[in-house]
């Protein structure tokens, strides 16, 4: 028998609204297998993420979200203070609304239980996450607000897609399920 | 941006010659499928004022420098390299312009890039220092 324990740990974190089917287009349009909210979490916009669970399965793994989204938040933050020329090659500091924007995909996947993906600044100022695990390589580049490109590649098959996604987070779906192996 | 068909391929620089790319901290990322790390595809993208800059080893060496000594004040930096052939085989051109005085070894790789030909160039790339130190908060 699991050995029941009670676990606090709060998160503050502005404006994450992961569970809200209205607040944003990223939440909204990926109704797959979304974490169901452990009970007596809010969500709510400007509040603190507060999570007060016992240690099962499902709460465990609610642990590691929080955990992964407290860690892609700081990261993000980090790369928010770049400045000028970071890379050396006269990069731009990177753009609030391509963190925004990432931020938002983040939460997104992650509530998801997508894999943590690391985190890259781009020289035009945007930002990049990208997963290389299970065969398979899959890269997510924030462009605006509302669009990203993806590449996508399966080192098995040599499957690649490449291209564009706005609203629709579906066609991420396919390559993120590829990402999770035992 | 100078128009970048303005970069001629130089077949000076053969197909087995190595290209050093600078990589700093932030594009130094995991890579399960290799259990290492590699550069970040973001690595291998055109600065706004130019194409991809790099640096030509033969040129590098003739200098008498090292690779430690072409990273000297870049303290948290990695360099990495693939070869002229590599970045060919991906549509791009290889341009000798020791256009910054002080680096005759500097040259540029020219051509569009793509996510596929970035991912390539990161797979392709393998590391001549990998620096894995924590970037200081001001860089």
């Amino acid at each position: 028998m699991i050995e029941s324990l009670a676990q606090t740990s709060s998160i503050p974190i502005q404006s994450i609204n992961p569970i809200s089917e209205t607040s944003g287009m990223l939440s909204s349009s990926w109704r797959g297998r979304r974490r169901t909210p452990v009970s007596g979490h809010t969500y709510s916009e400007g509040d603190n993420v507060v999570v007060a669970t016992s240690l099962q399965e499902s709460d465990i793994a609610g642990s590691r979200f929080t955990e992964n989204l407290s860690s892609a938040m700081r990261h993000l933050m980090l790369l928010l203070a770049l400045p000028s020329d970071w890379d050396s090659y006269g990069a731009r500091p990177i753009d609030r609304r391509k963190v925004e924007a990432a931020r938002q995909l983040l939460v997104t996947l992650l509530v998801n239980d997508a894999p943590m993906p690391a985190i890259v600044p781009t020289s035009d100022g945007g930002i990049q996450l990208e997963w290389h695990r299970c065969g398979a390589n899959l890269e997510v580049k924030a462009v605006s607000e509302r669009s990203f490109e993806v590449f996508f590649e399966d080192l098995a098959t040599e499957q690649v897609w490449e291209g564009a996604i706005q609203e629709d987070l579906m066609p991420l779906r396919a390559f993120l399920d590829r990402l999770i192996c035992v | 941006m100078e128009d970048p068909a303005s970069y001629a391929d130089d077949p000076a620089v053969e197909d087995d010659a190595f290209l050093w790319r600078r990589v700093p901290r932030q594009w130094v990322i995991k890579d399960e499928n290799i259990g290492g790390f590699r550069p970040s595809s973001a690595a291998f993208q055109d600065s706004s004022s130019s194409p991809m800059s790099v640096l030509i080893e033969r040129i590098v060496t003739a200098t008498q420098r090292t690779p430690a000594e072409v990273l000297k004040g870049y303290d948290e930096y990695s360099l990495c390299c693939f070869t002229a052939g590599v970045a060919r085989a991906l549509g791009q051109r290889v341009a000798t312009r020791p256009e910054i005085p002080e680096e005759p070894a500097h040259g540029f790789v020219a051509g569009k890039k793509t996510g596929r030909v970035r991912s390539e160039l990161s797979k392709a790339s393998i590391w001549v220092i990998l620096n894995l130190s924590e970037p200081s908060p001001s860089s």
